[in-house]
Formats: C-alpha cells, sequence, structure tokens
C-alpha cells in the first residue's frame, strides 16, 4: 500500500523477470484494493508494458518449475509463468478476504461479499486488458491447442473466486440471504438489492467446464436455487399448518392467494427468473396439493351457501395443481343433479297431477340458470365443468320425480309449455319476450333424450293452432321451427314446416275459390273457408263417426270439390269433420234485438241448423238426420243443452226416446256464444294415443336404422350392430338394448337378416 | 358291398338324381327305386310320395324306429322328408344313395341304428338332425312352428338317445315350464336354432356364465335366464362359491 501511494516505480530492465514480476505484482495489488483511488496513464502503460517485457523475455531464469528444462519454447514458457505467477497471487489475496469475511455474519456478511465482489470483477477487468498480451499470445494460443482448465485473464479471476472464496462462503452467505427473505415473508422491509446482487454473483460464476464461453446456470441453481426452494417449501409447509389450525378454510384460501401472489411478485423483485416456474411449482405444492383434500371438503359447504367468490378462489387455487379440479368437478355436477331433482320434486309435491307445463319448465331452467351462472362466474366458464353441468342437467330433465313413469313426460311437458307460449290467449307476451322464452325452451330441449316424443307431441299441438288459427304470431312459429331445426337438422322439422306451407296454399286456394264462385256467378250461400292438409305431413286422423253434413253446407262442399278436382285430378279429398267448425246466428230469440252468434262445431251446427224447419226433434230424429255416432251426438248435444240453447225433455243425459226443443227464451250476456267446447277427455285421449304411437314409430326407426346399417356393412356382430344403432338413434331418443334385440329379431323373422354364427348377422338383399 | 362311396357326396344330395339321370339310372338307383314302389300304396299314395300311413308303416315296421323320440328325426333328416308324415321318391333315393347303406331294409335299419348310437355324442349330427325337425315340423306353408308341436320336438330330441338337455338341473323341464308361463307365441326358426346353442353350452356351464345381457342370445333366451336366476338356478359361479 505505501508503494501504492508514492506512485510506480520506473518498469524494470525486460530481461530482469525476478523484478519485473515484482513490479506487475505491485501493480495488481494496486488494482485489486484501490481502484478507488484512481489508476494513472503511467502506471497502466508501466504494467501493460511489463507484461509485454516478462512474456517476450529471452532469458528464462529460474523462476518456474522444471518443465522450463524440458523445452525450448521461450515465450509460451514465459506466458505460462506469469499465468501461474498470477493464480498464485489471486488465491494469496482471496484466501485474504475469506479470512476477512469470517468476522461477518448475516447482513454484514453480504454487504462484505457484495463488496468485495464488486471489487474484485472490477479489478478482473481492467487486470484483463492490462494482460491483454498474454490473452493474444499465450492463453488463446493454449486453448486452440484443446487444453483443459486454461481461462482468459478475467474468467481465470471468476474461476478462482468460485474455488477459493465462494467454496467456504457461500454457504453463509445463502443462510445470510434466506434469512433476509424470511424477514421480509414475515412482514419486515428488507434491503433486496442486496439480493439480487448475490443472485448475479452466483449467476456469473457458471462457468460452461466444455466451452468457457458460454455460461450456465449450474452454479446459481445448486447454490442459490435448491436452498431457497428448500426453505420456502419449509416456510410454507409450517406456515400453512398452523394457519389452517386457527382459521377457516375461506380464511385460508385467502392467504393462500395472498402468499402465492406474493412470491411472484418476488421472482420479478429480485430473484431470477429461472426460479419462477419451481418456485411456483413448490408454493402449489405446499399451500394448494397439500391442502387440497380439506379445501375440497369445504367446496360443498361453499355450494350450499352459493358462495360464488369464495368458490372462484377455490377454482383458482385448485386449477393450479395437476387434477385438483376433478373432484370438484364430480361434486359439482352431483350437487346440481340434486338440486335440480329437488327443485322437481317440490313442484310436483305442491301441484300433483295439476302441473302447470310452465311451472315444470321454469324449475327445470331455474336451477340451469343458476348454476350455468356459476360455472361462468366462478369457473370462468371452463370446458369440462360446463360439460358436468350438461350431465347434470341432463339426468335431471330426464330422469325425475315427474319422470317417474318414463322420460316421455319431459318433451310431452315441455312441448306443450310451447303450445301454451305460441298459442293466441289473453295474456300475450311481448314479441321480445317471447323470443327469450322460446330460446330457453330450447335449453332444456336440449337436455331431452327422448326428441322425438317432443317432435310427436308438438307437431300435434302445431297442427291444432294452425287448423284452429290460433296461433300468437307466424314469426314466433317460423323462429321455434328454425330453432328446432338448427338443433336437430332439416328431417325433425320437414313436417312442421310442411305443415305451414300447407296452410299459406290454403290460404291461396280459397281466394281462387271465390274468385271462381264470382265468375260463374253463384250466389254466395255460405261464408267457408277450406284447409287442404298434406296426409303425410299431418299428424291427424279421419273422424270416427259417419256424419251427413246439413244441405246447406254440403251444397258448398260439392262446389269447392268440384273446383279443386279442377285443379287437381286425381287427389282424394277425405273431410276432417271433427275438426270443421263454424258459426250461426240465431234470430229467433225472444230477449235480444240483436241476434246471438253461436261459435259451433260442424256436429252442432247440422243439429241446431234442423230447428229452422222444426221446434222439436227426438233423439233418434236428430241421430238420423245427422248420421253421427251416439258418442259424438251425446257431446255435441251436451255443451248446448248446458247453455241451454235447446231444452231436454226429462232427464239429465241425452239419449234415445228423449226429445229437444229450441228454447226461444236464451239468454246470455255475450253476444257471441261459444259452444265448441271439446271436453277434457278429449284432450287426456290424445295424450294417450300420442304416447302410444311413439312406440310403433320407435319400432319402425329402429328397425329402419338396423336395415341401413346391415345394408352397408353386410355382415356384422349383434353387439357392434347395436351399438351402432344406438349411436345412429342417439340424437331422438335413447334406445334400449332390449327394444333393438327385439328388432333384430323381428328382421330375422321377416328374412331381412340371417344369423351366421352365433353372434354375426348377415344382411339378405 | 355295392355302394358306391363316390357319390357320398353330402352338399350334392339334392342333384345327383339329375346328375345321373344323362347316363340312365344306376343299379343302386334301380334297386331303390323298386323298393320305394314296395312301401307304397297304390291307393292312399301319390306315384312318388308316400302319405301318413305308408311312412309310418315303413319306420317303425322295416326299419324298427320308435316314433316317439329323436330316432324319428334321424330318419326323417336322411330322407329329407318335406313334413312328419311324408317321404319323397327322390329324398327316399338321394338319402340312402348318399348315405352309402346299401339298398335293402336290413342294411338300412343296422344304418340308422348306427346313427342314433351316435346320435348323443356326434354334435354335428345332432345339430343337423335338431335343425331339420324345424323343417319338418312346420305346418305346410308356416314359417314358423306352432308352439305346441315345438315343445313335444323339444321333448323327442332332448332325451335319449338324443342330446339330454340335463344336468345339475333338468333343463329342458325348466324350459318348458318357462314356456308354458311366459310364452304364447309360435316358434321362429332363429329361436329354435338359438336353443340349440343355448342347450349345448348350458350343459356344460350350469352357471351359464357363457351367457351375457350383451350377448346375441334372442330375447326369449333372455328372459328365461332371468326367469331361472329368479329361482336361484344357473347364478354366476363365484356367488355359489360364495354360498359354501
Amino acid at each position: 500500500m505505501m508503494v501504492a501511494r508514492m506512485g510506480m516505480p520506473a518498469v524494470p530492465n525486460r530481461e530482469d523477470i525476478k523484478a519485473t514480476w515484482k513490479y506487475l505484482e505491485d501493480g495488481i495489488t494496486r488494482i485489486m484494493n484501490d481502484l478507488e483511488q484512481g489508476m494513472d496513464m503511467q502506471m497502466y502503460m508501466g504494467v501493460y508494458t511489463a507484461v509485454h517485457n516478462f512474456c517476450t523475455s529471452q532469458k528464462a531464469v529460474g523462476l518456474s518449475g522444471p518443465t522450463m528444462t524440458t523445452s525450448h519454447r521461450g515465450a509460451h514458457l514465459l506466458g505460462e509463468d506469469l499465468y501461474n505467477h498470477l493464480i498464485k497471487y489471486l488465491q494469496r489475496h482471496l484466501a485474504d478476504l475469506v479470512q476477512a469475511s469470517k468476522s461477518h455474519t448475516d447482513e454484514a456478511l453480504l454487504a462484505y461479499y457484495i463488496k468485495e465482489w464488486n471489487r474484485y470483477t472490477v479489478a478482473a477487468k481492467y487486470i484483463h486488458h492490462l494482460f491483454q498480451y498474454l490473452n493474444r499470445h499465450w492463453v488463446k494460443r493454449e486453448i486452440d491447442e484443446g487444453k483443459k482448465n486454461i481461462y482468459d485473464v478475467y474468467t481465470l479471476h471468476l474461476v478462482q473466486w468460485r474455488k477459493v472464496l465462494f467454496e467456504q462462503v457461500s454457504e453463509k452467505v445463502m443462510d445470510a440471504v434466506l434469512k433476509l427473505v424470511e424477514k421480509q415473508r414475515n412482514g419486515e422491509t428488507i434491503e433486496y438489492g442486496q439480493i439480487k446482487q448475490v443472485v448475479d454473483s452466483f449467476v456469473s460464476l457458471g462457468l460452461d467446464e466444455a466451452d468457457p464461453s458460454k455460461s450456465t446456470l449450474d452454479v446459481y441453481r445448486y447454490h442459490f436455487e435448491r436452498p431457497f426452494l428448500a426453505a420456502t417449501k419449509e416456510f410454507y409447509q409450517a406456515e400453512s399448518k398452523q394457519f389452517v389450525a386457527e382459521n377457516t378454510v375461506v380464511e385460508y384460501m385467502k392467504k393462500a392467494e395472498a402468499r402465492l401472489a406474493e412470491e411472484e411478485e418476488r421472482v420479478n423483485m429480485y430473484l431470477h427468473q429461472d426460479i419462477a416456474l419451481p418456485l411456483k411449482r413448490c408454493c402449489n405444492q405446499a399451500l394448494i396439493a397439500d391442502h387440497s383434500l380439506s379445501l375440497r371438503e369445504e367446496f360443498q359447504v361453499l355450494l350450499d351457501n352459493d358462495r360464488e367468490e369464495d368458490m372462484a378462489r377455490m377454482y383458482n387455487l385448485l386449477s393450479r395443481i395437476p387434477d385438483g379440479l376433478d373432484p370438484l368437478r364430480t361434486r359439482f355436477e352431483t350437487h346440481v343433479r340434486k338440486a335440480g331433482l329437488a327443485a322437481v320434486q317440490k313442484v310436483q309435491s305442491s301441484e300433483g297431477d295439476k302441473l302447470e307445463p310452465k311451472v315444470y319448465v321454469d324449475a327445470l331452467l331455474e336451477i340451469h340458470t343458476q348454476y350455468q351462472g356459476l360455472v361462468k362466474r366462478a369457473f370462468t366458464d371452463e370446458p369440462e365443468f360446463t360439460r358436468s353441468l350438461d350431465n347434470a342437467c341432463r339426468e335431471f330433465v330426464n330422469r325425475n320425480e315427474v319422470c317417474k313413469s318414463g322420460s316421455n313426460k319431459s318433451p310431452e311437458l315441455l312441448a306443450k309449455y310451447t303450445d301454451v307460449l305460441l298459442r293466441k290467449s289473453t295474456t300475450s307476451i311481448e314479441e321480445a319476450d317471447l323470443e327469450r322464452t322460446l330460446s330457453q325452451i330450447m335449453t332444456v330441449f336440449k337436455y331431452i333424450e327422448d326428441k322425438d316424443v317432443f317432435q310427436k307431441f308438438y307437431s300435434r299441438m302445431l297442427a291444432r293452432r294452425l287448423v284452429h288459427s290460433n296461433s300468437s304470431s307466424d314469426d314466433a312459429e317460423t323462429s321455434m321451427i328454425s330453432k328446432l331445426k338448427e338443433a336437430c337438422g332439416f328431417e325433425y322439422t320437414n313436417k312442421l314446416q310442411r305443415m305451414f306451407q300447407d296452410m299459406q296454399i290454403s290460404k291461396d286456394l280459397n281466394k281462387e275459390f271465390r274468385d271462381h264462385l264470382e265468375t260463374v256467378g253463384n250466389a254466395k250461400a255460405v261464408d267457408s273457408t277450406f284447409s287442404i292438409l298434406g296426409t303425410g305431413f299431418w299428424p291427424l286422423t279421419p273422424p270416427s263417426t259417419h256424419f251427413d253434413p246439413p244441405p246447406e253446407i254440403s251444397a258448398e262442399i260439392e262446389r269447392f270439390v268440384r273446383f279443386y278436382k279442377h285443379k287437381h285430378d286425381g287427389r282424394k279429398l277425405t273431410w276432417l269433420w271433427h275438426l270443421c267448425k263454424g258459426e250461426i246466428k240465431a234470430g229467433y230469440c225472444k230477449n235480444s234485438k240483436t241476434p246471438y252468434t253461436f261459435q259451433v262445431s260442424i256436429y252442432q251446427m247440422s243439429i241446431l241448423l234442423l230447428f229452422n224447419e222444426k221446434d222439436s226433434y227426438s233423439y233418434d230424429d236428430i241421430s238420423s238426420a245427422t248420421q253421427l255416432s251416439s258418442e259424438v251426438l251425446d257431446q255435441a248435444l251436451a255443451v248446448i243443452l248446458k247453455a241451454k240453447v235447446l231444452l231436454m225433455d226429462g232427464g239429465d243425459k241425452p239419449g234415445p226416446g228423449k226429445s229437444f226443443r229450441l228454447n226461444y227464451d236464451f239468454k246470455s250476456k255475450k253476444i257471441r256464444v261459444n259452444l265448441n267446447l271439446g271436453g277434457v277427455k278429449e284432450a287426456k285421449q290424445e295424450e294417450v294415443e300420442t304416447n302410444k304411437t311413439i312406440e310403433e314409430d320407435r319400432k319402425l326407426v329402429l328397425q329402419s336404422a338396423i336395415v341401413r346399417i346391415m345394408k352397408a356393412r353386410k355382415k356384422m356382430k349383434h353387439t357392434q350392430l347395436v351399438s351402432e344403432t344406438i349411436n345412429q338413434i342417439r340424437s331422438r331418443f335413447v334406445p334400449k338394448v332390449g327394444d333393438i334385440k327385439k328388432c333384430i329379431e323381428i328382421l330375422l323373422d321377416k328374412e331381412y337378416l340371417e344369423r351366421l354364427d352365433d353372434d354375426e348377422l348377415g344382411y339378405l338383399a | 358291398h355295392g355302394a358306391d362311396t363316390s357319390t357320398k357326396d353330402q352338399s350334392g344330395r339334392f342333384y345327383m338324381n339329375s346328375a345321373s339321370e344323362t347316363k340312365g339310372p344306376s343299379p343302386l338307383d334301380a334297386k331303390l327305386d323298386s323298393l320305394f314302389d314296395s312301401l307304397r300304396d297304390d291307393e292312399a299314395d301319390d306315384k312318388d310320395q308316400l302319405e301318413l300311413e305308408s311312412t309310418m308303416g315303413y319306420l317303425s315296421e322295416k326299419l324298427n324306429v320308435s316314433l316317439e323320440n329323436a330316432e324319428l328325426f334321424v330318419v326323417l333328416e336322411l330322407v329329407q322328408a318335406p313334413s312328419v308324415g311324408e317321404i319323397t321318391r327322390a329324398g327316399y333315393i338321394d338319402g340312402w344313395k348318399s348315405s352309402g347303406a346299401g339298398a335293402s331294409h336290413q342294411e338300412h335299419a343296422a344304418h340308422v341304428r348306427k346313427l342314433i348310437s351316435e346320435l348323443s355324442r356326434d354334435t354335428a349330427l345332432f345339430k343337423k338332425v335338431y335343425k331339420y325337425a324345424f323343417v319338418a315340423g312346420r305346418e305346410k306353408d308356416q314359417k314358423s312352428l306352432a308352439l305346441d308341436n315345438a315343445l313335444i320336438y323339444w321333448s323327442m330330441l332332448f332325451s335319449a338317445p338324443g342330446v339330454e338337455w340335463k344336468g345339475k338341473h333338468d333343463w329342458l323341464d325348466l324350459w318348458k315350464t318357462f314356456l308354458g308361463e311366459k310364452w304364447t307365441r309360435s316358434v321362429n326358426r332363429d329361436m329354435w336354432n338359438m336353443i340349440l346353442e343355448f342347450a349345448l353350452k348350458s350343459v356344460n356351464d350350469e352357471s351359464l356364465s357363457f351367457w351375457s345381457e350383451d350377448g346375441a342370445w334372442p330375447s326369449v333366451i333372455d328372459d328365461f335366464v332371468e326367469w331361472c336366476r329368479q329361482k336361484g338356478i344357473g347364478k354366476p359361479e363365484t356367488m355359489e362359491v360364495d354360498g359354501q
């Protein structure tokens, strides 16, 4: 040090190796220890020259070991000499630093380490430059010749630091780092810049032995990451264990969430990015995976209490560990299914047999809406949770208390609710609301397994709406059909669309008929409208009774038939009397100046028109005039009698022997009186019928599917055929294996198929 | 013997007649032809067919075959009888020719006796006889076998000298009881044939473990298995072990 203060002496004679090294050593020492004092040009040049002199000196005198005697490589040997001198110097210097470090601990040690590290590396850069001659000649040649463990001068400094100082000090430094981090984790403010510098130092020491020009993270990973992760794990294991013991699970989740964010921030603040992933994994294990059991236990509680925010928190936490969410999904599915079943049970027990379709569908929708919202808000609409929701909904929509007798009930009620919505009624809803409600219907429809049942009921009710023209809006009808088409394809809605078309064609046809009547100059006797409904598309059957329409009507019908046959020769017209209706005016009533208008079925019309001739008829008279079966006749009469349009002599039920007379004293508050009231019995019967045709249709659908498959495949194993059939049919309904088997047997019997082997079937063309 | 082994072609049996006609009838054909004529009753039978009386007389007197058990069907199959009471000339001649048994009733009777003795062991033979019973047993113009007849034929076929459908349990009896309780329809070919498969399997495995719901068995057999299991018969083996 004293030398340094007095300034550098002149560069010794180049032949005096010993003096030259001495001169160099002084210079290096000054750079190492007193760089902050600055360095003058004279000294810089002096050292640089001395290095050059040392390496080019021809007189290699006894400074080095015995290698010198074995060869005559001059500058080469002298370079090695200088290199070895430098190593020895650095080793001494670093040993001193190690010694000095022993008086420091904790943060003071960190400060010491960083200070010395900085000083050392800055000095190393200078020395590297000053030793440029050595680098460029001797070191380069050695490396080019493939010598191991020869480095450029700067790297040599790092290697020596690692070998001498780091080996002995790093563990203590790391302890200090970890203490500091723990302090911070415990809420204290720390000087984290120090840690950052330690990290940088450790990273700098990662030298690739195979290729000194590259660096690796091995040293850092082993000496920093490994102990850091171990300490982190230990810290969080201990902390979470204690926290869970003293707090609720929900509180714990908040804590864990905060901790996880904190650790992520820590990486950004002062750690190397390389630790980000392993640190996250380590925290996830200690904070989440180790507690996943109790978290999952809590999930049911959260579900039961609609704690959406906490469920979102739990979702976020468990989504961070592998397979963390599966058990949640299972519980969620079970929960939703139970909720759905309970909701149905509730409306079933309070409404019983009078369960309104709307009430039922609303109950289903409410559960779906609630949990769809939860999936969206708490589970980020994750596809797997959506699937669990769908599974649960499919279960409780198709198999619940209301469907006890069979899954037919859900599609039936859904179709009925749709009918209520699409029918004209006094409590019509706004168009926008209607559209929204129809979309909700489709939500439930999506879950219905027996889509064929829905179709059947829907088409029957659509037919009724169209025939009786009491559909609330064509737009809504069209919208609903296109929704169904979108969900199930063209085939599903084909007939529905054809029904619609028929009504449109009929409208035009009626207009043509009117025009036709005018041109032939026919007196307009009856104001009539005809609907021509294609037999294959409408779910309608001919009436079960004979009927002779009244002459006024049959005359009109004849005119129409003539007109129609002229247009479409060869088409057969079948009259669906039971769907015909009309209005007649009653001008005979004593109590009213304005005549009453009766809305009647055509059967009732034919009865009432008789009374234009006479005031009184016997039952048998009416029966033979109309040709109606007694069942239909009685039903038609019952409403007329109840309204007191006709009066019956004796007894309360119409039948043979009774007689009927016109009531001139008929009174009603309304001018229009509706006598065309179908019985409840009729509706029930239709329901039973519809369900019966479903079974028949399914058999046919199954058989044609089987034949289709076998036609394509020619030969097939029985089990394969069964599962293929299920696949093909599933979009319409879920067939039972037993039913498929029976259909196969029918086809075997009809010789569409043959049994080739025990379990192999063949197609017979 | 004079039997021509080269004509013993099972599958070509139906066509043998027309094939040999081009060269004129062989001596064996002629012998069998006259043997058939000797069985005919000019008043009751058509030229080429034995009716019920003649058939039964032939079976019981000339061949010494029982009309009450599987023996009957062995012969009916051999001569490809169109129904239980009829034998055609063509069937008779072709059948015996390809059997290689010779051209006398004695030889025929011996041949039949041999077949009968092998019936319960030779599964292929039994299957052939069993399946033919359906063909011969149907009423004319019917695709399936009347249930009453089917029940009788099962009893005949599934007992000695046929394959006995019996083991620890009397399966034949169970099957007939089951049908009596649950079945009213006639028996179609598939049901008839599959019962044979089921019978052969069930005598070897009385736990019915070979049966599975997803298997290809006709549903009547599924129902039968279900019915048996309700009675505690044909339980899966593991359960029986548990019970011991």
